[in-house]
């Protein structure tokens, strides 16, 4: 692509040479093309009708032309002929005949099974004004979904398809991408002092009169994003092979080794329990606060994040960012799984690793908050914010993004899946989770795999023998888990120790009758009775304790109601544990998954706090009068 | 210098108010309790039997987390028993400080419990009106703050980096400070031209207050500075104290917190007394 950026008009004009060939066994007779700018041409687009958690950039539509678009100016083939005059718009999705993020264009000839075409297109976009994830706003830029990109061509066999089409969906406020791999070489034409961070990595950058052009190149990737700015300043650290950079704004210098840290430890992480990172760059952009609407993405080598002045360094939002937009670069860029499609298998996997990854270095209790005294840790925010939502059971990862039309679409994708992997992890054991991981990751990078591929991997890489020592029916889990929206909740009802009384009434004939009621001597009848709360069938870590200090451990399947263990003995049950160590991250209520006889007196550590808190509130009233 | 000598003569009279002192930090004790009672039986209730506690030494919020995710519907009730105290309480403190104000401007060296609730009819109404100008000043202020701070930018999309914003938000901070410091000064100094010249109406006693205030701004300043100071200190030292304490100490922390309550509560009175101390000096 040759790029020319207009700093005045807020324009892109562009040459692209598009190179494609034709995957799939059938003919191809037309081309699909992502228009994502159009999201933003006006408030009929399907984007606009949806959107109802950016208002805070609605100034910048309502009070000044904000608005965006892209407009193809021509598709010209190898016969020279320009088939513009024959697209439309077409909404797959909704019907929307307003919405124009998805344009159509039938080819004069098709294009055979394994041919390769070429085809030039001429374009240009207004750029849209603080709007999500793209647009400039004062000098800064983040060109995201910036270009007339070509859908994926998915042929029969590839995820759900049963005959070659295309998959373009419009534009959603919810939900992300879905990119076919590619090399991109794309020239960039900016103002000369404007400084350029993109994916891939620069071939090339020269002075032409008061522009500077760059080149930048990026292979086997499903997307090209760039930003520029006067402003920026750059950073650089290699890692291994990787050059990894860092732009930011004055002043943001002061986060820098926090950004380079990070990024390092998610770069060894994921080498050593998924796979390697191939790429040459790893770029990430902090955007300053004017920019923030493009913090918090993932694209391909470039990754954008958030740092605040106005954050105490032991909020973890850096790292947090960093971490999970690199993950990224796993699920969704390598592995390009259908983001719009199944949120889940980039969102959750990644939320999952992001805990991980931060949990290990930042320690369980302090990697997401660690400030005034207060320490929260990733994946246990990952659990809070899941249980919190109003209503986890609303729907289930079969869900597209956009169908999460009542909530929820973050708290089951992101939250709720992480949990899922979280439980398998602990159910399976982490070396053979991470081993299935690697597998899945090894037979996919580079594909396009959908959910039921996700499975199949697991299917295959976890014997019936293990499953079976481990109770664990893998199936009906992915059913309950991943497909359904059934809760997991497990109660220990009760304990009781009673001393065994010893046998009475008629016990050998009818002609003596055994009154003696004492109870035996030492002989201690101890009962605990399970239950299972939810619906979720796992299977689940039992331990009782004894007085003795004696402890008996079982795994109970959880396939029934309720169980019961029972004893006679001489020593009484003290303690009862469900999942002592915390395996079924799904688990609901983990309070209840313990039971001692002797109650517990460190809750009144919060208690007192608690009544001093309310102390000094009551005694800041008479300030006030 | 003047300042100075108010606020220690103010401390020189504290063994007057030892009844007083003692029997505000006993009604906040008992309301506290019947805040409180409630959500801690209930917090006992369903944590005691189980380990999840037990954990990690110090607290644990995400197990806070828990009990609110899981048990939590069960405390809604508790909050509308919790606001109700709270507005009861608020009225109280209206009479506690008409008492104190009693108290500040009787020439007894000695205020039996009897005469300080007494006391306290005297200016209830008086002090209830002066405390709800007060509130509005407050909101007032605040509001006048914010959308001065909107009219200068504090938008993010429109600042150019956290530095400014940060910058924007401090001066908005300051001058909130400023102004709720020049109000509190205004409203102590009306309440003791209630209490030495009987005013009956509020504006009056705020109207005397503003004057004498201005005319000795930096004096009035200075003696707010001093009982700030001692009262930061205070805090300071609690503070550094709890920390020395082991987190399960909870009998030892709170205790602590107890020493702290009836401080505030007496640096409370000797803020009055002080500035009684200082009208009386620069009015002679």
């Amino acid at each position: 692509m040759d790029i020319e950026l207009d700093v005045e008009q807020k324009m892109i004009v562009g040459t692209s040479f598009l190179e494609w060939t034709n995957p799939s066994l059938n003919l191809v007779d037309e081309l699909q093309f992502h228009l994502y700018y159009n999201a933003f041409k006006n408030s009929r687009s399907t984007f606009m009708q949806d959107r109802n958690q950016i208002g805070f950039l609605n100034k910048s539509l309502e009070e000044e032309c904000g608005w965006a678009y892209s407009e193809v100016i021509s598709l010209i083939d190898s016969d020279d002929v320009d088939l513009i005059p024959d697209s439309e718009f077409i909404s797959p999705d909704d019907g929307n005949q307003y919405d124009q993020t998805v344009l159509r264009v039938p080819l004069k000839e098709s294009i055979r099974p394994g041919e390769t075409v070429v085809f030039t297109m001429r374009w240009r976009a207004k750029i849209p004004k603080a709007m999500v994830r793209t647009g400039y706003n004062q000098n800064y830029y983040f060109f995201a979904q910036w270009f007339p990109k070509l859908g994926v061509y998915e042929a029969a066999g590839m995820r759900y398809e049963e005959e070659g089409q295309w998959n373009c969906h419009q534009y959603h406020a919810s939900g992300e991408y879905y990119g076919e791999f590619g090399t991109y070489d794309v020239s960039l034409l900016v103002p000369k002092d404007y400084v350029v961070a993109s994916s891939g990595h620069l071939e090339e950058e020269q002075i032409i009169g008061s522009q500077k052009k760059y080149r930048f190149v990026a292979d086997d990737v499903i997307d090209f994003t760039w930003s520029c700015s006067p402003d920026f300043q750059k950073l650089e650290r290699q890692w291994e092979e990787v050059n990894i950079q860092l732009y930011f704004y004055p002043g943001h210098e002061i986060f820098a080794e926090r950004y380079f840290t990070t990024a390092i430890q998610a770069l060894e992480y994921m080498n050593e329990h998924v796979g390697s990172y191939p790429y040459k760059t790893l770029t990430m952009v902090d955007p300053p606060l004017h920019g923030l609407f493009t913090g918090g993405m993932e694209y391909p080598t470039l990754i954008t994040s958030l740092s605040s002045r106005l954050l105490p360094s032991g909020v973890k939002a850096p790292e947090t960012l960093v971490v999970h937009e690199f993950i990224h670069q796993y699920f969704m860029q390598m592995v390009a799984t259908h983001e719009q499609e199944e949120p889940w298998m980039d969102e959750g996997l990644t939320t999952y690793y992001e805990g991980r990854i931060l949990d290990k270095y930042y320690g369980e209790k302090t990697s997401l908050f660690d400030s005034w005294g207060i320490k929260l840790g990733n994946a246990e925010y990952n659990r809070y914010e899941f249980w919190t939502s109003p209503n986890p059971k609303i729907a289930d990862n079969s869900y597209k993004a956009s169908e999460f039309v009542h909530g929820g679409y973050s708290k089951i994708a992101y939250n709720k899946t992480a949990m899922m992997l979280k439980t398998l992890e602990g159910i399976l054991g982490r070396e053979k989770f991470d081993g299935v991981m690697k597998t899945y990751f090894e037979t996919w990078k580079f594909r396009h795999p959908c959910g039921l591929d996700f499975i199949k991997v697991f299917q295959e890489s976890v014997d019936e023998s293990l499953l079976s020592k481990l109770k664990f029916d893998l199936n009906l889990f992915f059913d309950q888990a991943l497909y359904g929206s059934v809760e997991c909740d497990f109660k220990i009802a009760s304990i009781s120790n009673q001393s065994l009384q010893a046998n009475a009434g008629y016990l050998n004939t009818i002609d003596s009758c055994e009154v003696l009621r004492k109870p035996r001597e030492n002989l201690i009848e101890s009962r605990v009775v399970l239950n299972r709360l939810g619906e979720m069938i796992v299977p689940v870590d039992v331990v009782i304790t004894f007085k003795s200090g004696m402890q008996k451990s079982f795994v109970w399947d959880g396939v029934k109601r309720s169980t019961e263990f029972f004893q006679v003995g001489s020593d009484e049950i003290v303690k009862v544990q469900l999942d002592p160590s915390r395996k079924l991250n799904l688990e609901k209520n983990i309070i209840d998954n313990t039971l001692m006889v002797k109650a517990s007196t460190s809750y009144r550590k919060y208690t007192s706090r608690f009544k001093v808190g309310i102390q000094h509130l009551l005694d800041f009233l008479n300030f006030l009068s | 210098m003047k300042a100075l000598h108010s606020y220690l003569s103010a401390w020189k009279s504290i063994w007057k108010y030892r009844y007083p002192i003692l029997f505000l930090y006993l009604a906040n004790l008992v309301f506290t309790f019947i805040v409180s009672s409630p959500y801690t039986i209930y917090f006992k209730k369903k944590m005691n039997t189980s380990d999840v506690l037990d954990d990690i030494q110090g607290f644990d919020i995400y197990m806070l987390g828990e009990f609110l995710n899981n048990y939590g519907e069960g405390l809604q009730p508790l909050m509308v028993l919790f606001f109700i105290v709270v507005v009861f309480y608020f009225l109280f403190a209206v009479y506690a400080n008409s008492a104190i104000l009693y108290a500040v401007a009787s020439k007894n060296s000695y205020i039996p419990l009897r005469s300080f609730w007494n006391g306290g009819l005297n200016y209830y109404w008086r002090i209830f009106r002066l405390s709800l100008y007060y509130l509005l000043a407050l909101m007032a202020v605040l509001a006048g703050v914010w959308f001065a701070l909107l009219a200068i930018g504090i938008n993010v999309l429109e600042v150019f980096d956290d530095r400014e914003l940060l910058m924007k938000v401090r001066i908005g901070l300051a001058v909130f400070t400023l102004l709720s410091v020049i109000f509190y000064v205004l409203k102590q100094y009306a309440k003791i031209l209630i209490a030495l010249k009987n005013q009956p109406f509020i504006t009056g006693a705020l109207l005397q207050s503003g004057r004498f205030t201005f005319k000795y701004f930096l004096t009035t300043l200075l003696l707010y500075i001093i009982n700030l100071l001692a009262f930061i200190a205070l805090v300071f030292l609690y503070i550094k104290l709890r920390n020395l304490i082991d987190v399960n100490a909870w009998v030892a922390t709170f205790l602590l917190a107890q020493v702290l309550l009836l401080l505030k509560i007496t640096c409370r009175i000797i803020h009055l007394h002080s500035c009684l101390e200082l009208y009386k000096r620069l009015e002679a």
